[in-house]
């Protein structure tokens, strides 16, 4: 009889080892729309784009037992939402902050 | 109230492909749920009408309609109304708990979620809306 609980595990293994693989390709396509939204006029299509992708990173890498990665895109998610929200451009010091949180991410999903 | 009807059949609404993932292979080797997936709204309501689901796992945040859209069409149909709807997303608030509550569905799983206890959660909150 098959035990489901180790099967699970065994399961949740792979996918865990598969998430972790393309993680670094997740997150190097999130920066490099960032880098766009930042190098372009401002885009607010773009921006929501980005918007999603780091609130689906969160929900994603939580769920597959990346907190730390979670807890970083969860950050720049609360400061896009508000931006979203009020429809307000950010300011210098906020997109530094992001910026800084995007290199968190990087190095992050290089170590984790 | 108690109601008779046995959760067998889930429709899982998610969009985003790992987590989808990860919630089907949960239920299916945890459990003995009949499963089915879609990844729009559009799809949703198609599936709901197809698969008869006793159950749908919806996420708030689709690309074509959000959840809230999803559950208020199925609500309009006579063959999908009365369909429980369990709200998946991340980032909630008391005040959203109570408006999904409010629009009509049966509970929420916040995401991140730990899928060793998703099944556990999903019968928790049918048990709490089905006695």
């Amino acid at each position: 009889m098959v035990d489901q609980s180790a099967l699970f595990a065994e399961k949740m293994m792979l996918l865990k080892k598969e998430f972790k693989a393309n993680l670094p390709g997740k997150i190097d396509t999130i920066t490099k729309k960032w880098q766009n939204l930042q190098n372009l006029e401002w885009d607010w299509n773009l921006f929501e784009e980005i918007y999603i992708s780091i609130h689906k990173l969160s929900g994603a890498s939580g769920t597959y037992g990346f907190s730390k990665v979670s807890e970083i895109a969860s950050k720049i998610e609360n400061i896009m939402r508000a931006a979203l929200e009020n429809k307000k451009i950010l300011n210098s010091k906020t997109m530094k902050q992001i910026e800084s949180s995007m290199q968190e991410l990087i190095q992050y999903s290089n170590d984790c | 109230m108690n109601n008779p009807v046995q959760l067998k059949k889930i429709l899982v609404v998610e969009d985003e492909s790992d987590i989808q993932t990860i919630v089907k292979i949960t239920l299916e080797t945890l459990t003995d749920f009949e499963i089915e997936v879609c990844d729009s709204g559009k799809k949703a309501l198609f599936n709901a009408k197809t698969f008869s689901p006793d159950l749908i796992l919806l996420d708030v945040m689709l690309p074509d309609m959000d959840g809230p859209t999803v559950l208020a069409s199925l609500q309009k149909e006579p063959q999908t109304k009365l369909i429980p709807v369990i709200f998946m997303t991340a980032k909630v608030q008391p005040q959203d708990i109570l408006h999904y509550k409010n629009i009509g569905a049966i509970g929420i799983i916040p995401k991140p979620f730990d899928p060793m206890t998703l099944p556990a959660t999903i019968r928790n909150i049918w048990k709490g809306s089905h006695g």
